[in-house]
């Protein structure tokens, strides 16, 4: 029940955010046709917290700016290694994740994947490990560090 | 100067550089080593490429109906991109490519599929 609730009312503003339209009438259809997804969704079983991972989502903002600011850093390590491939001394790595739940282990191999330099190429949700390559050892490294880590799991909460 | 004059500079001036990121990327899908390397080069077209242009066109937008959809796009960009890099490398191993010059003992690999 509440998920719909959620799920509704995030269609709704989403819908009101793109139509541009605000007569009585098609805000009233709006709204029914939002409602109609939800429980669509609902009846598919699909509303859990892995398809609508409200605690990853209200939280996500406040590391946002971090990623950012990482994602710019290794941007330019990349194009320098571009710019002379002798530099690439490509690694692979398993890094261990810390998230208890599925949301949170494919948002860690999301955040890796986005910053350049590292992607994870395998995510094993048995034993909770990322398989990582990267570009050099310094950006191998880097994903060791428990840095990425941890700001995942405070997403996760608790 | 007025500050409507400041965000389009900010604008001009990402989208250039945004640019020259996706030129860069480009240039390392071509001069990187093997598969995987070469993904990160389509990393830098995915992040700094898409987010500064994205970035440098929402400096430059007329109203809040264009702001709305920019911010979503890259909202959706941000989702799609690394799951489709993840899925690019995930099919290079497990159609047993092993990466060039890895300096790391290799680890043992799941099944196919």
């Amino acid at each position: 029940m509440r998920q719909i609730a959620i799920s509704t009312a995030l269609l709704y503003a989403l819908w009101l955010l793109l139509s541009g339209h605000y007569n009585g009438l098609l805000l009233t259809l709006g709204f029914f046709s939002a409602l109609g997804a939800s429980l669509i969704g609902a009846r598919m079983g699909v509303l859990d917290e892995e398809g609508l991972p409200m605690a990853i989502l209200v939280r996500l903002p406040k590391v946002t700016l971090w990623l950012i600011w990482e994602i710019l850093k290794s941007n330019i390590g990349v194009v320098r290694v571009i710019l002379n491939p002798k530099l690439a001394r490509p690694q692979i790595v398993r890094v261990k994740a810390s998230q208890k739940a599925v949301a949170g282990l494919v948002t860690h191999a999301n955040f890796i994947t986005l910053t350049p330099g590292t992607v994870s190429v395998d995510v094993d949700e048995d034993d909770n490990m990322i398989l990582v390559h990267g570009l050099t050892d310094d950006f191998a490294a880097a994903c060791l560090e428990p840095d990425m880590d941890a700001k995942v799991s405070s997403l996760e909460g608790k | 100067m007025s500050a409507l004059e400041i965000t389009q500079l900010i604008g001009i001036a990402s989208l250039l550089i945004g640019s020259l990121a996706v030129i860069f990327g480009a240039l390392g899908l071509l001069r990187l080593g093997d598969v995987y390397q070469r993904m990160h080069g389509a990393g830098i077209v995915d992040t700094g490429g898409a987010g500064l242009i994205l970035f440098g066109l929402l400096m430059l937008s007329p109203d809040w109906t264009v702001t709305v959809r920019l911010i979503l796009i890259g909202f959706i960009l941000v989702m799609t991109g690394p799951t489709a890099t993840h899925a690019i490398a995930r099919a290079v191993r497990v159609s047993d490519q092993e990466p060039d010059n890895v300096s790391e003992t290799k680890t043992k690999k799941r099944g196919r599929g």
